[in-house]
């Protein structure tokens, strides 16, 4: 904490600081480029304005900080390439030469685990992905059980394709997904707990979804992205009687991530997102709602220590199907407790937040938050988690044992795996 | 047996910790260090100087007399090696652009010595007769690693498998040094 505070008073100190690298810092910024050497297959792969802005160097003072730049934009539109440049001596004297090296960092295809947990009320959540991905075309199929996310257990299989241009900033596509979905009996008990079943009761369970989303996200600046889409579910329910019902929303997102990498201050990373959900009649959905969610996360590291702190929060106005609503009490929230005994339901409202700290293998978090309906009475739990992980990134792997913080009898969860 | 592994044991510290290889000066109100040889100039940071690229390296320097500092200064030099006159060029990075000095046309030895001259305590209001070590840590910068193995979607299996096929990759180059312990009076300079 001390470290952090310590951060918020010299960042002003040390920015110009980290930002003071001048391109006169470098010796040999006095000598003129005489070529730049790109391999000849790469170099055809390159936009036309990025060719012509390595070419205009030709003839100029050597600047480290253009050449950098360059090496930056070429890896980016070369995607899976990494990208080095070497100087050496020119032929004339006081010349010199730009030669930039491309290999290819990553196989044209990937296998991705996004999702590995174990939660000891919850059992074994997992996905894997599979992406084939050749100039700016990005093709993916996966296959994933979760328990953790939603209130179902959803399983089956997902695709998509995306297509990625202006240097990976613009990226549209869609994403296919068909599930099969399972329940725990206390929801049906709760479902079958609710007064009656009107305008503002929950929708019943469902057997299958079939989810199709078309979108396109755009980084506006470096960090700020921006999406929109429309998201068409299909769904089969199970109670009173077998039928297809349909949700279909339009979606929208703001996401914003920055990073500070300060050579004796340590890594700041902050992240911030919005997302909008609104379905409407318009869109011909069984169901009209609106919902809101957003987070926001400051992770400090150095050394062998990092802090982080969380909040996400939410609300939905309207009805809503199943998995709309918000959840907590998993891996990732209220980790002391199981969902089905926070909210077997889940809650059209929803606000938590946690401070994760780790020191090297050693990690503990607390949580504390409340999900509930609108009208309805809320309460606030905390939870804290304490165990071993591999590392400081939120994709290490993790062993926790955690407790709810009440009174009377606390039974403790395990949770292992990575992604939490 | 033995001898081999004590040996190659303390090959493997030597250039990492070279303790009693620094000496201190005092000349009444700042503190400087100096050292016979460095070794900055080597390896991975030599590499890339010969490429052309700038190399920064992060020095810290503190006095102690326990395990926590009493007093440290923190400096940072930005190194590059100059492709025609195979000489090196040195830049003292401060706030105000004004102050910057640098220092051109240097050997290796020299460049690490002026890094050296550049880097100092103010010792004003330490007791003179206190003991006390100083010691000097010296950090360069890595490169960013321009394609992690661990991203925000999750683990990349094919990564991984890169990463295990290949030699494990060397932490980032440090240097540790440290005095005996002394008192200011000791080493003031006549």
């Amino acid at each position: 904490m001390i470290a952090v505070l310590r951060f918020l008073v010299l960042l002003a100190l040390t920015m110009p600081w980290a930002a003071g690298q001048q391109p006169e810092d470098n010796v040999n910024s006095r000598y003129t480029v005489e070529s730049i050497e790109l391999p000849e297959k790469f170099e055809s792969k390159l936009s036309d304005t990025l060719r012509g802005e390595i070419k205009k160097l030709i003839g100029e003072r050597f600047n480290p900080d253009i050449v950098d730049n360059l090496a930056r934009r070429i890896r980016k539109e070369l995607r899976g390439h990494r990208v080095m440049h070497k100087v050496t001596k020119g032929a004339k004297p006081e010349s010199i030469r730009v030669v930039f090296e491309i290999v290819r960092s990553r196989g044209d295809s990937d296998i991705v685990l996004p999702r590995l947990v174990y939660h000891s009320r919850q059992n074994f959540s997992f996905g894997a992905d599979g992406t084939i991905e050749h100039e700016g075309h990005r093709l993916s199929l996966g296959i994933l059980t979760d328990n953790d996310e939603l209130l179902e257990r959803y399983s089956g299989i997902r695709g998509g394709y995306q297509r990625m241009a202006a240097g990976g900033r613009f990226r549209g596509g869609f994403v296919v997904e068909s599930f099969r979905a399972q329940w725990n009996p206390a929801i049906q008990t709760a479902l079958n707990a609710q007064p009656e079943s009107g305008t503002n009761s929950v929708p019943g369970i469902y057997r299958t979804r079939l989810h199709v989303e078309p979108g396109f996200q755009l980084e506006l600046i470096p960090g700020l992205t921006v999406g929109a889409g429309v998201s068409i579910q299909r769904f089969q329910t199970q109670f009173p009687a077998a039928r297809d019902e349909s949700s279909h929303a339009l979606t929208s997102s703001l996401r914003l991530e920055r990073r500070w990498d300060l050579p004796i201050h340590g890594l700041h990373i902050v992240e911030a997102g919005y997302n909008l959900r609104a379905a409407t009649q318009s869109l011909d959905s069984d169901f009209i709602y609106t919902r809101h969610s957003f987070h926001g996360r400051y992770q400090f590291r150095k050394g062998k220590e990092s802090i982080s702190g969380a909040f996400t929060g939410g609300a939905l106005a309207g009805r809503a199907p199943l998995f709309e609503r918000f959840v907590l009490g998993n891996s990732t929230t209220l980790r002391g407790y199981n969902k089905y005994d926070v909210a077997p339901l889940g809650g059209s409202r929803m606000a938590h937040g946690s401070v994760d700290y780790r020191h090297d293998w050693f990690r503990v978090i607390y949580d504390t938050g409340a999900v509930f309906d609108r009208g309805g009475q809320s309460r606030v739990h905390h939870s804290i988690a304490a165990g071993i992980t591999t590392g400081w990134k939120r994709d290490s792997f993790s062993f926790l044992v955690a407790f709810p913080l009440k009174e009377g009898r606390a039974e403790p969860i395990f949770i292992l795996g990575m992604n939490f | 047996m033995y001898w081999m592994a004590a040996s190659l044991a303390a090959l493997a510290v030597a250039p990492l910790v070279r303790a009693q290889q620094m000496k201190a000066a005092w000349n009444g109100t700042e503190l400087r260090v100096s050292a016979a040889s460095l070794g900055l100039l080597s390896g991975k940071p030599l590499e890339r100087l010969k490429d052309g690229a700038t190399v920064a390296f992060d020095f810290h320097l503190s006095i102690r007399d326990g395990p926590a500092p009493v007093r440290r200064a923190f400096e940072r030099f930005l190194i590059s090696y100059d492709l025609w006159e195979e000489r090196y060029s040195v830049t003292r990075i401060v706030r105000d652009r004004a102050q910057r000095r640098s220092a051109s046309h240097l050997t290796p030895a020299a460049a690490e010595s002026w890094c050296l001259e550049n880097l100092f305590i103010a010792t004003g209001g330490f007791d003179p007769d206190r003991l006390f070590t100083a010691q000097l840590e010296i950090r360069v910068e890595e490169p960013r690693d321009s394609n992690p193995v661990i991203g925000e979607p999750g683990v990349s299996l094919t990564a991984l498998i890169e990463i295990f096929s290949r030699p494990a990759r060397s932490q980032q180059q440090r240097w540790n040094l440290e005095t005996a312990r002394m008192r200011l009076n000791d080493i003031r300079l006549k």
